[in-house]
């Protein structure tokens, strides 16, 4: 394939110049002497002069065209406040301290949460007990039932014995063999209340 | 009523004015514009009002668009007067807005953008013309344009600008913000990108790139004549 020649090169940087008429006449007769001698020039130079003259009739009826705009518009359009670009909520010295607070607020939250996780307060028992007795009625309702380990059911009600202010069981009549005789309390006292066994 | 004045109208104070504020440079009106002068503004408007309207149409389609631009290029102009320089001519700094403005648009939607014909007013202008023969140059006219749609954006405004503005190199340098030679190698490529667009319609006579690149064969054949009685 052949390369282009310097005289190539220059002449088809010079085609853009000559389309917009700014190549001198020296100039001017240079790039068409060379694109008389050159095929490949001469083709170019050719098509394009055909693409500028089909460019230049292309655009013929739109540079005929024009506007009524009035400068009125322009007058109104500057002296009309330019749209602030800041929404309501962030004008003014309220708006950025509510923002400040805002942003304070939310680091705040995420830290406490962060926090949180990561080291529990210390919560008083009853305190504990009272917010865990008052999430639930059913958690109440279970709690004040009997347990069904035959020790622990032994232990509550003890404790229930105490809380009512009947006398304490003797260590004797505690269960003998593995099995806890419900028939030997029966009777001896009426504790039947807070919390009936099963 | 009689006219002493013949087809001329009459001039009127304010008629006088403008005349003598077109007279001035875009400078002069600049300054006086500053200075509160609000016709030397207007003067300043009606001078560039056409081309700036016709750029933002070449670029978007849209008539309403167009005129859109023009008004808040104006107006960007009018709040940019007490730091506006010009050296010459405004109209550099007045279309590099109006570029900005129009590639920065967004199109809007249910709008049927026109292809920037107006062949009504080229049947009006050339009533002489066979309505063949200008519905021929109605669709010589569309598929160039189209053509020069396939083209990126910094190359299209070159050929917008110097083609339908009549703007020269220097002059698009100064709206494109690029040297002289960057300009002037968009417009040979945006020119070179069109002749291979168009050689493929025959109503251009455009010789196909393909067959101008010179091959071995066709170099030889130059060179070396056949010999008496060689088939050529």
């Amino acid at each position: 394939m052949r390369s282009f020649s310097v005289a190539c090169r220059t002449a088809d940087q010079k085609m853009a110049e000559l389309f917009t008429g700014e190549l001198d006449a020296r100039e001017r007769l240079e790039l068409e002497a060379h694109a008389d001698g050159c095929v490949r020039c001469g083709a170019a130079l050719r098509d394009l002069a055909t693409i500028s003259v089909a460019l230049d009739r292309a655009y013929a009826p739109l540079r005929q065209r024009g506007t009524l705009l009035s400068p009125a518009r322009v007058r109104l359009a500057a002296r009309a406040q330019p749209q602030s670009t800041v929404p309501w909520w962030r004008v003014g010295f309220v708006g950025r301290l509510s923002e400040a607070t805002l942003a304070l607020g939310f680091a705040a939250l995420v830290l406490g949460g962060a926090l949180d996780l990561a080291v529990k307060p210390a919560v008083p028992p009853a305190a504990a007990s009272s917010a865990a007795s008052s999430t639930s009625i059913i958690k109440d309702y279970m709690r004040t039932q009997p347990p069904y380990e035959e020790t622990t059911y032994l232990r509550w009600l003890r404790f229930q014995l105490r809380a009512i202010g009947a006398a304490p069981i003797p260590a004797a009549r505690y269960p003998v063999g593995g099995q806890f005789d419900v028939e030997q309390f029966i009777g001896e006292d009426d504790w039947s209340s807070p919390g009936t066994p099963r | 009523m009689t006219t002493t004045g013949g087809l001329r109208p009459p001039r009127t104070p304010h008629a006088l004015a403008q005349q003598d504020a077109d007279r001035r440079t875009d400078r002069e009106l600049v300054y006086a514009a500053r200075d509160g002068d609000m016709e030397a503004f207007d003067a300043l408007f009606y001078r560039y009002r056409d081309g700036i309207f016709r750029l933002g149409l070449a670029i978007t389609k849209d008539p309403s668009a167009a005129e859109e631009i023009a008004v808040d290029t104006f107006t960007r102009a009018h709040r940019a007067l007490a730091r506006l320089e010009p050296e010459g001519s405004l109209r550099p700094w007045l279309y590099r807005v109006a570029v900005n403005l129009s590639y920065n648009r967004r199109p809007r939607k249910n709008v049927i953008v026109s292809p920037l014909e107006d062949s009504a007013n080229d049947t009006l202008q050339s009533e002489e013309r066979s309505p063949s023969m200008l519905a021929e140059q109605a669709e010589v006219r569309r598929i160039v344009l189209a053509a020069v749609d396939t083209l990126g954006p910094k190359h299209r405004i070159v050929v917008v600008l110097h083609y339908m503005n009549g703007l020269n190199l220097a002059e698009i340098a100064q709206v494109v913000d690029c040297p002289i030679g960057t300009v002037k190698s968009r417009l040979h490529y945006a020119l070179r990108r069109l002749r291979t667009h168009l050689s493929a319609h025959p109503e251009f006579g455009i010789e196909p790139t393909a067959l101008l690149a010179p091959s071995s064969r066709q170099t030889v054949a130059q060179i070396i004549e056949p010999l008496p009685g060689e088939p050529r």
